[in-house]
């Protein structure tokens, strides 16, 4: 019997045992903030929130319509090589084309695995970042995702405000459209930037310290989301270097070219993962 | 609600399940094999931010199997593995020997063998994780598989169960 033989026997002895996994997410975020509140009272240390915003990521797929739902008449009509172009060229027509280039466009599966060639029509995220320097991103994503209501929108706004994640964020909404407005400070961590803890780093100091300003429109389960990041000393710092204003964000992530299909279901239910890939995520 | 980042949350969707079986080979009993993974995620999330994305998988690979190893040797070996934490269905000639391999091993081990067929890692990245030599895990991987070679009821088994 082969050492592949033995290993896949292991493998399946311990998978066929298995109940369902009961710890979410949401379950560990309270637990550790729990821990950090725990540690804040023994310590008398002042106040430090840890947890990471999505600046960018996948995101699970729910069945109703919106600009890139069932309004994406014909699944079978997509092209993907097409709608990176178009999304190339929306981003620098509203952003300015000399503002930001190098722009690179890439589909997203819905556990953020990058998808090359022709399973790009399956993608639940589009991504794309265009750089104006070494330390000036923008970044815009499309995402089949939940969809949201102005009231979730406001009490996620409230949450992340109350523990700092944010230091602005207004809800609001126009033309069917969720639109979320916000600022914070962040911290660089390969191509994403989760929110900054307040202690990790100084800004000005630490180079993987930046600020963002952010607009992100929900409509149906379409997310589109803007958000400039920059290396600056401080906020106030950071809003003198923005390129864009609101507004021009918001024109940004409500722009009709973002739509595209939604991704078809995956194995487990959720949407489709690479193959290779698809063992590992559980709805 | 608690309100958690989309790219932690997603991380877990993606780890949780193959973690916890890794947890499972370590302990032998899916609920400590949660709370290890409990464990580790919370210890994953509070330093999620400063970790850099391509850190993120050793940093909770080494942390569920530092906390199953600590858990393992806090309860003694003999309270790894119980049958009854085998399901009925699954109570073929395989699934026992294996099991009973399994209990034989010392946890680390048993980490070795969870690193290597459960997470599918390499000898050297193995090593790495674990802080032992490349030598170390090849001996660990052997001592196992020969276990189960050894074992006649298992040589005639075949994988998915069926037997020849």
């Amino acid at each position: 019997m082969s050492d592949e033989h033995l290993g896949l026997l292991v493998k399946q002895y311990v998978v066929r045992s298995e109940p369902m996994l009961l710890t979410t997410a949401e379950d560990v975020a309270l637990a550790s903030r729990r821990a950090r509140l725990r540690g804040r009272i023994v310590m008398g240390a002042s106040a430090t929130v840890v947890a990471a915003i999505a600046l960018a990521g996948g995101a699970l797929v729910s069945s109703e319509p919106g600009r890139g739902g069932s309004d994406v008449a014909d699944a079978s009509q997509f092209s993907a090589d097409s709608y990176a172009s178009t999304f190339v060229q929306v981003v620098q027509a509203v952003a300015g084309r000399t503002s930001f280039t190098e722009p690179e466009v890439r589909a997203f599966d819905s556990q953020d695995n990058p998808i090359e060639g022709a399973d790009r029509d399956k993608a639940t995220v589009w991504r794309g970042t265009f750089q104006r320097s070494a330390d000036h991103f923008l970044q815009v994503y499309a995402i089949h995702s939940e969809s949201e209501s102005e009231g979730q929108a406001t009490a996620e706004c409230d949450g992340a405000l109350k523990t700092e994640l944010l230091t602005s964020c207004v809800v609001t909404s126009r033309d069917g459209a969720v639109l979320v407005f916000s600022e914070g400070t962040v911290r660089r961590m390969g191509e994403t930037w989760p929110a900054w803890n307040g202690s990790e780093g100084i800004p000005g100091a630490d180079p993987d310290v930046w600020f963002m300003h952010r607009v992100t429109a929900t409509e149906g389960d379409l997310q589109v989301a803007a958000f400039e990041v920059v290396r600056a000393d401080s906020a106030a710092a950071a809003r003198s270097l923005w390129e864009l204003d609101e507004e021009t964000l918001a024109a940004l992530v409500t722009h009709e070219s973002f739509g595209f299909p939604s991704p078809p279901a995956g194995r487990s239910g959720c949407g489709w993962v690479v193959p290779e890939k698809a063992e590992l995520y559980s709805c | 609600m608690e309100t958690v980042g989309d790219d932690f949350a997603e991380f877990f969707a993606a780890r949780a399940l193959r973690m916890r079986r890794v947890a499972f080979t370590v302990l032998g009993d899916w609920h400590l094999a949660e709370d290890a993974v409990q464990t580790a995620f919370v210890k994953l999330h509070r330093a999620w931010p400063r970790l850099r994305r391509e850190s993120v998988d050793a940093y909770v690979r080494r942390a569920v199997v530092n906390t199953s190893l600590t858990m393992a040797r806090k309860r003694g070996r003999e309270t790894v593995v119980e049958a009854s934490q085998l399901d009925a269905a699954s109570h073929d000639t395989s699934t026992h020997v294996i099991f009973d391999v399994l209990r034989e091993l010392s946890p680390s081990q048993r980490a070795v063998v969870a690193l290597r067929f459960i997470d599918d890692l390499s000898v050297s990245t193995t090593a790495q994780i674990l802080g032992i030599s490349e030598g170390t895990v090849k001996s660990h991987t052997s001592r196992a598989l020969q276990a189960l070679r050894d074992s006649e009821s298992l040589s005639t088994s075949t994988p998915g169960g069926a037997h020849e």
